[in-house]
């Protein structure tokens, strides 16, 4: 039986809550540890590129448009993660599906055909509920909702839940709820306890381990590094310790793991 | 203790909400109580189970009582005895399959029956 590729889609519509920071983590975390692993950049702002060190393109456009099949997925320069890069024409992308009756399909068909060969398809969905977003969703075989604890962004999972929910109404939706993933956690800050507290009483197990909230991760970016190459001991990684104890508690390297049982890998 | 209401929740999480349930509930109490909570998170502790090793228990009571000295001291000499022969002699000889899945070997203890595992 041929075995189903997880397609993991990182959406929310708050800006801003370590979505690109997230999916590109977890994506060269899942690379290393010796599977194949495609992400797709799905935002007009292309900045997976930026945080892999390449130049963006308008590869995204090229392959929903259909000018070019597999020849859209680059290699990322690490072993095991490819890439399909996005720029400002991502925009044009959505225009055209939305005056498309089908175009919420058409990542999830686009997939279909480029897929094989991966066993993680990773999608960084663009904040707000647009086309791509509802495409990634119908694509997605799972969904998870990274949350910024810093702010608003709990606003955010209710209306991902709500895009499932009208997806849903029209069998448009085939996928899973992996769970939601808290990140930029300053334990120093009451109201982040507080609604890191009122994730886990409503999603329960569904809560990954949270991502403390780091320094590194924007000098990661600026520099074109992944968190894993710019620093692999920071804070975001490996998490922080609690009680002196030695032992560590969340970082993206507990939540990737987490996420791979969640998404099936 | 205000335990932490949530179950089902990673462990992960848990630590986390845990942890500051514990640093607010200490910041509730008088300070003595405060101090005290400080000074024992400061020593170096560990619990040893003795469950199905009530055998080796009693061996170390007794030995502890015949030398007239304290049971932390004789447990830890004794740990530091058989930490010597283990470093000089290794480990192979005294472990077993295990069926856990998590680690690959149980070490045996000699002389405590089936239970000394």
């Amino acid at each position: 039986m041929k075995k189903q590729v997880a397609v993991c889609a990182f959406v929310n519509q708050k800006g801003g809550v370590g979505k690109t920071t997230s999916s590109v983590t977890v994506a060269h975390l899942w690379a290393m540890e010796g599977r194949r692993v495609l992400i797709i950049d799905l935002d007009a702002q292309g900045n997976v590129a930026d945080c892999l060190g390449l130049e963006k393109t308008g590869d995204l456009n090229r392959l929903l448009i259909g000018e070019v099949g597999r020849a859209a997925i680059r290699e990322s320069g690490r072993d095991g993660l490819s890439v399909v890069l996005g720029d400002k024409t991502t925009a044009r992308t959505r225009q055209i599906l939305s005056g498309d009756p089908f175009g919420v399909y058409k990542l999830r068909e686009v997939l279909e055909g480029l897929a094989g060969g991966f066993d993680a398809v990773v999608l960084d969905v663009a904040p707000g509920a647009d086309i791509l977003q509802l495409a990634a969703l119908v694509a997605c075989t799972s969904f998870v909702i990274p949350v910024s604890l810093e702010h608003l962004a709990l606003v955010g999972v209710r209306e991902a839940l709500e895009s499932v929910a009208s997806l849903k109404r029209v069998d448009a939706f085939r996928g899973g709820f992996a769970g939601v993933l808290p990140t930029m956690l300053d334990r120093r800050i009451k109201g982040n306890l507080e609604r890191l507290r009122m994730l886990a009483e409503t999603f329960g197990r569904q809560v990954a381990p949270p991502i403390p909230t780091d320094a590194t991760v924007g000098k990661a970016q600026a520099s074109g590094k992944t968190l894993v190459e710019f620093d692999a001991r920071c804070p975001a990684l490996v998490g922080v310790e609690l009680n002196g104890n030695g032992k560590r508690t969340g970082g993206y390297e507990v939540a990737a793991r987490w996420l791979a049982g969640e998404v099936g890998l | 203790m205000t335990a932490n209401p949530l179950t089902g929740i990673s462990a992960d999480v848990a630590a986390v909400l845990g942890h500051e349930d514990r640093k607010q509930e200490q910041a509730e109490m008088p300070k003595w109580k405060r101090n005290q909570v400080r000074r024992d998170a400061k020593r170096s502790k560990v619990t040893i189970d003795f469950t199905g090793y009530e055998q080796l228990q009693e061996r170390v009571y007794e030995l502890a009582d015949r030398e007239h000295t304290g049971l932390s001291s004789m447990v830890m000499w004794l740990l530091w005895l058989g930490l010597e022969r283990v470093l000089r002699e290794g480990l192979t000889p005294k472990k077993r399959m295990a069926r856990s899945l998590q680690h690959s070997y149980d070490v045996v203890i000699e002389g405590v029956g089936d239970a000394g595992r």
